[in-house]
């Protein structure tokens, strides 16, 4: 019965990754990729300033993203869950309405808020004020951005996890002493610490990833590792390197949700599964 | 003025169109087990969240140890509160949950081990510190609910039905402990309760709501005895109920026509001839005998016996009265060879019971 699930996993998800990990140890040469085993991809990937620029860059702003995100997130998820009442559901999907669109249409909607001629600075210079120029084609609007782009998976995880928490126990700890704040770092976040983990590798994953946002909104100076990741498969056609980019952020990305999960403990996230 | 542990004020609480505290005025004093009885939806469980500071009244007042503390939030009244569904932190260790009031207070380490040490004696959770709440028994976990509800010598405890997720058996012996420890600790438990067995069984004092009001407040004996409405009469203890029309009074004892049966009666206060009443005879006051045989009581009323439902120490007789009325009487399950069909007598006392005007159901 397990058979097709297995089966999807392989072909959509082994094979791919499979395929990466192989075509960045061969070569390319004149667009062809040539299985000729060496690590030579590697080498100028750690031996090249300006690759590892571009990944610290990158897990730079995918670390901010998933702070600002978190910060965001928790009163609007918090707030849904407990005082939403039948709007629940609507708010939510309210959350989701800038996913109909598309992401070039709300990256560029993003644009028409921060650009030079966007509503921000528009009205500002209308009412004679300068301009604010780091919201111009720089890192902060590359992180504004994705960070608007991708808030959503994060109230919506820490939301399905607040639906689940049972509100009483913070009335508990109320009696039995805490001010609020004490039974929100007592009560509310330790139970609910795994939906929150799985928020911040919602936002993380993608944030480091990001090649459309940066190209839209950064400026020169602001190019992201998945952008130079990008033209290795199309401009340059540097395939074999741009297989070596893949693995190199599959291993990131990998090492920040091991890093995440050897945070959660299931007892103390009061998961009652599994036995003693 | 004796100070009263706790002291509510004509306190009222609305709902919407709902009113859940009537003008509640009440004092509970040290060492005192209080229970509040009623049906669910008669305010008890808003009475108790008043009092612990999670409702605000709209208006009246509410005092722990003579001090206004209608304003405080929960968290500086210093109360104890055990909830029905536990309500321990899952992702707390035994231990941790029950220290969680001190730690909170600020208490020091070698204090908070002190206590700890002497609730888990009390409840009888040694060795079960390190367990988290889903490794313990039912039982086990209202123990920890109850040692943290206590372990900060609390001015009082309430308790909101705490013993109505656990079984039977565990019930029994759970109604024992909890009024050991109340008597043990010396504080006033206010418990919350549907049950009448249990606010018998434990309690001093009962208070009986309905509707957002006290019904009657007084010492269980008295609210079983001599329940002042008839409300209260129907809702503690099991009682036979008989409608009819007063056609005399004379003093205590009315006669009343009950479908055309004539039965000796308490006369209720202030009802005179003609008034349409109810009256309460408690299953056990009334007696079941074989015709002519030997029973006091100015009642005696022929019928069949219809069924004998066994209850081990008691049992409980079916009479079909000759008018086609059904009595339930409450007996030794080992007084009379009787058996069912046989022909009996009802016998009771004029004095027994009580009657209210009629109600409209």
């Amino acid at each position: 019965m397990a058979l097709p699930g297995a089966l999807f996993v392989v072909v959509f998800l082994l094979l791919p990754i499979l395929s990466i990990i192989v075509f960045s140890f061969w070569r390319t040469e004149s667009y062809t990729l040539i299985p000729d085993w060496n690590l030579d991809n590697y080498a100028t990937l750690f031996s090249t300033t300006t690759y590892m620029t571009f990944l610290l860059r990158s897990f730079t702003t995918a670390v901010v993203v998933s702070l600002a995100s978190l910060i965001y997130s928790w009163p609007v998820a918090y707030f849904i869950a407990k005082h939403g009442d039948r709007y629940r559901l609507l708010l939510v999907l309210a959350l989701a309405a800038p996913f109909f669109t598309g992401i070039i249409l709300r990256v560029t909607g993003i644009q028409g808020v921060l650009g030079p001629v966007g509503v921000i600075n528009l009205g500002l210079m209308n009412y004679g004020f300068a301009p604010i120029e780091f919201i111009m084609y720089t890192q902060t609007a590359v992180v504004i951005g994705v960070t608007y782009l991708f808030i959503p998976f994060m109230v919506t995880a820490i939301y399905l996890s607040l639906l689940n928490f049972d509100f009483e126990l913070l009335e508990v700890a109320k009696i039995n002493g805490a001010k609020p704040w004490r039974a929100f770092i007592e009560i509310t976040w330790p139970l609910n610490w795994i939906g929150t983990v799985i928020g911040i590798v919602l936002v993380f994953i993608p944030s480091m990833a990001e090649s459309i946002t940066p190209r839209f909104l950064g400026g020169p100076n602001a190019a992201s590792f998945g952008q130079v990741l990008g033209l290795q498969f199309g401009e340059t056609g540097t395939w074999a390197l741009g297989s070596a980019m893949g693995v190199l952020l599959f291993a990131v990305s990998s090492l920040v949700i091991l890093l995440m999960w050897r945070t959660v403990n299931l007892q103390r996230s009061g998961f009652t599964g599994g036995g003693a | 003025m004796s100070k009263h542990v706790l002291e509510l004020r004509n306190v009222t609480k609305r709902f919407g169109s709902v009113t859940a505290a009537d003008s509640i005025s009440l004092t509970v004093d040290q060492g005192e087990f209080f229970a509040l009885l009623g049906p669910s939806g008669s305010g008890k469980t808003t009475m108790l969240r008043i009092i612990a500071g999670l409702e605000v009244p709209d208006e009246g007042a509410v005092f722990i140890d003579g001090q206004d503390v209608t304003a405080l939030p929960p968290y500086a009244r210093g109360v104890g509160m055990v909830f029905q569904n536990f309500l321990l932190f899952p992702h707390k260790r035994v231990g941790e949950n029950v220290v969680f009031p001190l730690r909170m207070q600020g208490a020091s380490k070698a204090q908070q081990d002190e206590r700890l040490k002497w609730a888990l004696d009390l409840l009888r959770l040694d060795g079960l510190a390190d367990r988290y709440p889903h490794q313990l028994s039912g039982g086990q976990q209202q123990r920890v609910a109850l040692a943290r509800g206590l372990i900060s010598r609390p001015a009082l405890l309430l308790l909101d039905e705490p013993l109505a997720n656990l079984d039977r058996e565990l019930r029994k012996e759970m109604e024992v402990e909890v009024r050991r420890y109340q008597v043990e600790l010396d504080i006033p438990f206010i418990y919350v309760t549907h049950n009448q067995e249990e606010a018998l069984t434990m309690s001093d004092r009962i208070a009986v709501m309905n509707h957002g009001r006290f019904e009657q407040v007084a010492p269980k004996l008295e609210v079983y005895t001599h329940p002042t409405s008839r409300f209260v009469a129907g809702f503690v203890g099991h009682s036979n109920v008989m409608t009819g029309k007063l056609t005399s009074i004379d003093g205590a004892t009315a006669q009343l026509d009950w479908g055309g049966v004539a039965v000796s009666v308490p006369a209720p206060a202030g009802a005179s001839a003609g008034d349409r009443v109810d009256c309460f005879i408690k299953l056990e006051k009334m007696r079941v005998v074989t015709p002519g045989g030997e029973a006091p009581g100015a009642n005696r009323i022929p019928g069949s016996l219809r069924d004998i439902i066994f209850k081990g120490s008691t049992a409980d007789y079916l009479v079909t009265l000759d008018n086609g009325a059904e009595l339930m009487i409450s007996e030794g399950s080992e007084t009379m060879g009787l058996a069912r069909k046989d022909r009996v007598e009802v016998v009771w006392a004029a004095d027994a019971g009580s009657c209210f005007p009629a109600g409209n159901g």
